[in-house]
């Protein structure tokens, strides 16, 4: 790759592997991923819960827990520097100010001791050195442009519903305009009638800062709606990845079919939902070849061989599944 | 929150008069006639019994004399006299009690001043070795009585080293050794452990690692928002722990010849003083409610959750400060 194209790339991630320790036990997190984010653009990490997604995202601001984690490898570029290299003060510096994170559960994320307008103007006083009024009136300002009333700035995290204390996450996140924004499941928590406003919110605060963004979800309806490209995670693996169109339009991986078609259509009438059957499998075990043929409808010997290398189908459309190239020369 | 205040003090004279029922009539059961204490040592006539029970009032039904004891407590504040030796049980609590309250508050100052920096310091690095010998440090004190260390001070500080005096009350050096006994006898130890599972807790939640996503320094992750949500519960401890070093300053005085609640009571005890372990144990639980009232209140300085439902209660509608 030239030194041009290595500039051009905010955020490049390189065979990530990620394993957590549970007791006597290994769990493989997060096993080989490699994963590319331009200035602007929004990437979906698409899988279920389980899959190791928030792990890849923590890892980014190198924010997993200490007594967790066995090890963490791999590289993370973010403009050219490698985040898994850089010291405990330059890795402060980057978090909240470059790159920052919308948590799952706003209910827990917050500080329940400090007022919202605070917690927000935290980031503003440690990385631009504005004055507490200064940074306070920036709060204020963060807090209206979620749709929160300016004089709520005072209150405290408890007399906000749910909605509104994932307004305040928001706000926190993008008060110092970041360049990459990771949002981790971040209409989740929220009731349905909630999540669309939120997610209109995060699009719209998103191209007004023009921040890049990396979207953690397992709803194919909110990738749909934001996301340039997706990345299909199961078992701690990219599974398929693509640009959105790629993925919607021509799913290679019998995994992204399986969650197409447990989609419920509003066009026909089934009493029952196709699920994918069975369960992720067993987390503390590595085994050799395809992860998922344990659960998928075309399994056959020749996956238990599977060299788990991805396989490009089309320009920038890749598969982890050795059907994949037959089934499009078929 | 005044409201709150007063209501909570109105709700302490039920308790407190459950207390005083509950020990005068345990100490109505007690073997051993009063009247014969009373008259102290030698042989009495039965004559004499009698007429001493007549003088105290001892004949009268056990409701009216419990109506009384409960009328001069309520009225006059007004625990009786000693039925050893007739002093007044007011006068003696009020010499004796400061010299109490001194080794209470110093106690629970060095718990603090050293249990929750320890506290935090291990939570913070939790499971290395720092932490693993701070446990079985704490773990050995732990197990240690207070009057079982008040007497190894004793031996090394007084006696060996001739540092501190070893009995007495005096200046503030006479108040360093049974501080330390009852401070390390009487849950140091624990309340470090305490501490440190109140700040993992924490340390391990989503607002610290919110908190640390923000580009905070650890310090300002620790101090600034892992403490703050971690003191409830500690305060909560603190303020047992108040009680419990209340109740250890009586056995340290003994140790240390201090001229506190505790050898009083002890005496009181031991020569089956009724009035006097009544009033002094009654006593001892009014204290001890007072410093529960007041841990409650701290809480609605740290979490303003807490603040607003005590305020909730008085304010009808309306966004209203207090």
């Amino acid at each position: 790759m030239s030194e041009e194209n290595k500039k051009k790339k905010l955020l490049e991630v390189k065979n990530l592997n990620v394993r957590y320790k549970s007791g006597q036990a290994t769990v493989y997190a997060v096993n080989g991923i490699s994963l590319e984010l331009e200035k602007g653009q929004t990437l979906g990490l698409v899988g279920e819960t389980g899959a190791g997604k928030t792990t890849i995202a923590k890892s980014i601001l190198r924010i997993l827990p200490d007594y967790a984690v066995e090890t963490l490898e791999g590289e993370i570029y973010y403009e050219g520097k490698d985040i898994l290299k850089l010291s405990d003060k330059e890795l402060q510096s980057l978090r909240g100010h470059e790159i920052s994170m919308i948590f799952q559960d706003p209910m827990t994320a917050l500080n329940p001791v400090k007022t919202v307008s605070s917690q927000i103007a935290e980031g503003d006083r440690k990385h631009h050195g504005c004055s507490r009024a200064e940074a306070n009136q920036k709060a204020v300002e963060m807090l209206e442009m979620v749709g929160i009333p300016g004089e709520r700035a005072d209150e405290y995290p408890h007399q906000f519903s749910g909605g509104m204390k994932q307004r305040v996450v928001i706000a926190m996140a993008m008060a110092c305009s970041p360049k990459l924004l990771i949002a981790d499941e971040p209409t989740t928590a929220l009731d349905v009638t909630i999540q669309a406003q939120v997610l209109d919110l995060i699009k719209n605060v998103k191209e007004e800062i023009g921040t890049a963004m990396l979207l953690i979800t397992h709803d194919l309806g909110v990738v749909a709606e934001v996301c340039d490209k997706v990345c299909v995670i199961y078992a701690g693996r990219i599974v398929e990845s693509g640009s959105k169109e790629d993925i919607f339009d021509k799913p290679s991986h019998p995994y992204t079919q399986g969650l197409f078609a447990a989609l419920p259509d509003l066009d026909k009438d089934v009493d029952r939902l196709t699920p994918i059957e069975g369960l992720l499998p067993d987390p503390t075990v590595l085994e050799d070849g395809c992860a998922f043929r344990s659960r998928c409808p075309h399994a056959c010997h020749a996956c238990r061989e599977f060299d788990n290398e991805l396989r490009e189908l089309a320009p920038g459309h890749y598969t982890r599944c050795w059907r994949g190239l037959q089934d499009r020369e078929d | 929150m005044i409201r709150y205040v007063v209501k909570r003090l109105v709700i302490l004279i039920p308790t407190l008069l459950v207390v005083a029922i509950i020990m005068f009539t345990l100490m109505d059961f007690v073997p051993g006639d009063p009247a014969v204490i009373a008259l102290g040592s030698g042989n009495h006539t039965q004559e004499e019994i009698e007429l001493k029970r007549e003088s105290m009032g001892l004949n009268k039904p056990y409701i009216t004399r419990l109506g009384e004891y409960i009328g001069n407590l309520v009225f006059h504040f007004d625990f009786g006299t000693s039925i050893v030796d007739g002093t007044q049980i007011k006068t003696a609590i009020s010499d004796r009690f400061p010299n109490t309250l001194k080794i209470a508050i110093g106690s629970i100052l060095v718990t603090i001043i050293v249990g929750l920096p320890l506290g935090i310091r291990t939570a913070v690095r939790a499971n290395t070795w720092e932490d693993k010998i701070a446990l079985f440090v704490t773990l050995l004190l732990d197990c240690m009585p207070s009057f079982w260390v008040g007497l190894l001070l004793v031996l090394l500080f007084a006696l060996k080293l001739g540092w501190f005096p070893s009995s007495g009350v005096g200046g503030l050096k006479y108040f360093v050794l049974p501080v330390i006994a009852n401070s390390l006898g009487g849950g140091l130890a624990g309340f470090t452990r305490q501490t440190r599972a109140s700040m993992l807790e924490v340390i391990r939640s989503d607002l610290v690692t919110m908190a640390r996503s923000k580009g905070l320094s650890e310090r300002e992750v620790i101090y600034g928002h892992a403490l703050p949500n971690a003191l409830i519960p500690i305060i909560t401890i603190v303020g047992m722990r108040f009680g419990q070093m209340l109740g250890g300053a009586t056995i340290i005085e003994v140790i240390f010849s201090i001229p506190g609640l505790g050898p009083y009571l002890v005496n009181g005890i031991g020569s089956q003083d009724y009035t006097v372990v009544t009033g002094g144990i009654i006593f001892i639980a009014f204290a001890f409610a007072i410093i529960m009232l007041l841990t409650d209140l701290v809480y609605a300085f740290v979490d303003p959750r807490i603040k607003a439902q005590y305020v909730a209660r008085n304010r009808k509608g309306g966004r209203k400060d207090e």
